[in-house]
């Protein structure tokens, strides 16, 4: 299938991709600063995340319009003009007629300009596709960041004075967490939902879910006595192994905005398909760049016939068990 | 790469001889503050145990072991809570320590935070007030009501070396003094140490450089205007500095592997309770010292490790090395 007619996501998967499956916060976690230190009520976090939709929305419509044959470094500075752009006049609007409010959000507000989701989704997203697709994805992405916000703001609140949008809810009697309204109740509020949420996609998408598993491997550590030259070679190979996995972790991934999700076949249309000649493989997945899998692929030979060696020369014992 | 940091024979024994020293400061509890500390010592022990319980089961889908471990810090986090403390307080502490620190790390032998530190810092955090309002032991009021005194760590944070009741060095040292349920008789946690020279030799390591390390900064950089013995016995006795170091730091899962190393992580949590105590916001600081040992103790090891390297090198000594074995 060619570029031409490849279909364009609906606005519904994006919402799905980018709201759900990676959303910013509880995924990727990009963007904590304004959730964690300031969206400690109902009322704060629902200006937050209204503030930060209609910025995150006119900076993608605005980088896609105008801003594709920019250099990188002049279209970051552009977003956080436009950005402070919209955020001075809220501040001077607040300063006039609600000051409690403007104490309570203090420095985080301003500090909604430099949020890294605007730079991050307008390089990835906004400045590669069209004006349409850019919307969608600001609105999509939007979206989840105020979810999370509102629902922080919303369990703080609750949790740590017993109020929602400043009116009593809990009775008196139940105890209130003085934590929550602290940062640190709200990384514990963010890393609650983080598991909640990573639960939900489990079940409900477990492919598109699988690539964010991380595998932890249980390992013995044995202590042995080994003389200076092959303990040097040992870590050395130890230390080439670690950075080509650090490498490795750190290899880009290529975001494709279309091809995010597999687009559905339906009965229909799979009948209809022609049976003909062998069935067509389906395309390779992308592989490692060759040179790293190669120097990875030594590294590990050469390490395993070190660990060979250590093994036939010099058996030691456990310390531990002693 | 995340390694087991004790058997489970090892977590047994450990959880077997804690319970052991608990069931002795529960009794030593009772006689001061009367039968409300067992009702504060079940609901905890109770809550931990069975979350723990609980949770693993949905986790694993099955039938699985019960774990003493938990009810160690059920029973911990109960212990150092002043005997006026609110039933939910000693609930909310395990379901933090249970659900937070130790099943999402994937248990006793995977924890890099010690679990009862952690749900007690929780509750400190979140209830100061309910957590350092403590009683006069009930033989000193004479009464059946709890009557609210100032504790011996309060009073050092002050400045001031003594209670106005003129009380004894053995009144301090048995625990006749206004603390925590758990924490108070320090001839008990001397004790406790005593046993697990005993029954483990390497585990009474950790705390005896914590206990160094905390006497050192007592000694040379007292808080109270007193003779420097007095500083140092002071503050060993004050707070929960013995309770930490038997029921923290001799949990084989957050502590290093080798001797040397143990020594050099009980100095670091040493130094920083009693930096706390200076610094900090609160009067009982030991719990957040330690976990915040924990957090650096994999840097710090690493400096240490170096300075091993080197040593050996320059002394010509054959060097141990750490193989990694996948399993």
């Amino acid at each position: 299938m060619s570029e031409n007619t490849k279909k364009a996501p609906s606005f519904r998967e994006m919402l799905k991709r980018s709201a759900l499956i990676q959303n910013p916060v509880l995924v990727q976690l990009v963007g904590l600063c304004p959730v964690v230190p300031a969206a400690v009520s109902l009322q704060s976090a629902t200006l937050f995340a209204g503030m930060y939709l209609l910025m995150l929305l006119v900076t993608e419509v605005l980088a896609s319009l105008l801003l594709r044959k920019l250099p990188r470094y002049i279209r970051v500075c552009i977003y956080l003009v436009v950005g402070l752009g919209m955020v001075l006049p809220m501040i001077t609007y607040l300063e006039q007629y609600d000051q409690t409010i403007l104490a309570r959000i203090g420095i985080y507000f301003p500090l909604l300009a430099i949020n890294s989701i605007t730079a991050l989704h307008c390089e990835k997203v906004a400045v590669k596709s069209s004006v349409a697709i850019a919307a969608k994805d600001a609105l999509a992405t939007g979206i989840g960041y105020a979810a999370v916000l509102l629902l922080v703001g919303a369990l703080r609140e609750l949790f740590g004075n017993g109020t929602l949008w400043g009116r009593a809810v809990l009775p008196q009697a139940m105890p209130r967490m003085s934590a929550m309204l602290l940062p640190f109740g709200g990384f514990l509020m963010l890393g609650l939902l983080a598991a909640v949420l990573r639960w939900i996609l489990h079940k409900k998408y477990p492919e598109q879910t699988k690539q964010a598993n991380l595998h932890v491997s249980r390992t013995q550590v044995k202590l042995r006595e080994v003389p200076l030259p092959l303990a040097e070679r040992l870590e050395k190979q130890q230390a080439q192994v670690a950075q080509a996995q650090t490498e490795e972790a750190q290899t880009p991934e290529v975001y494709d905005p279309q091809g995010a999700l597999p687009p559905e076949v339906t009965a229909a249309e799979e009948a209809a398909k022609p049976v003909s000649g062998p069935a067509q493989t389906p395309p390779p997945e992308e592989k490692r760049t060759d040179p790293l899998q190669a120097d990875m692929d030594a590294i590990t030979q050469e390490f395993q016939a070190l660990m060979r060696e250590l093994e036939e020369n010099y058996p030691g014992k456990d310390p531990d068990s002693q | 790469m995340q390694q087991p940091k004790a058997t489970s024979a090892e977590a047994r024994k450990y959880a077997i001889n804690c319970l052991i020293l608990l069931t002795m400061t529960l009794l030593v509890a009772w006689f001061f503050y009367g039968e409300r500390v067992i009702r504060l010592v079940l609901t905890g022990t109770l809550s931990a145990f069975f979350a723990d319980f609980l949770l693993r089961m949905l986790a694993k889908k099955g039938r699985v072991k019960p774990d003493l471990y938990s009810i160690v810090i059920g029973a911990t986090i109960a212990l150092m809570l002043p005997a006026t403390a609110p039933y939910y307080l000693p609930v909310l502490g395990s379901l933090f320590a249970i659900c937070v620190v130790k099943l999402p790390f994937g248990g006793l032998m995977h924890v890099p935070f010690v679990p009862a530190a952690a749900g007690f810092s929780f509750l400190t955090v979140c209830f100061p007030s309910a957590v350092f309002h403590y009683p006069k032991p009930i033989p000193m009021q004479g009464g059946a009501d709890y009557v609210a005194d100032t504790a011996l760590s309060a009073l050092l944070r002050s400045g001031r070396a003594s209670y106005e009741d003129a009380q004894t060095f053995m009144d301090i040292l048995i625990g006749h003094i206004p603390s925590a349920m758990g924490t108070g008789c320090t001839i008990l946690f001397l004790a406790g140490l005593l046993y697990f020279l005993f029954r483990k030799p390497s585990s009474v390591i950790a705390p005896l450089g914590f206990l160094l390390a905390c006497a050192a900064m007592a000694f040379f950089f007292p808080r109270i205007q007193a003779e420097r013995l007095t500083s140092v016995i002071l503050e060993l006795a004050a707070g929960s500095v013995l309770f930490a170091a038997v029921f923290f730091l001799t949990d084989p899962s957050g502590l290093p592997k080798t001797n040397g190393m143990r020594l050099a992580f009980g100095v670091l949590a040493g130094v920083l309770t009693m930096l706390f105590r200076r610094y900090g916001l609160y009067e009982e600081t030991v719990c957040f010292a330690i976990l915040m040992a924990n957090a650096a103790w994999p840097a710090v090891e690493v400096v240490l490790k170096r300075l091993e390297r080197t040593i050996q090198k320059w002394r010509g000594l054959p060097r141990k090395v750490e193989v990694a074995v996948h399993e």
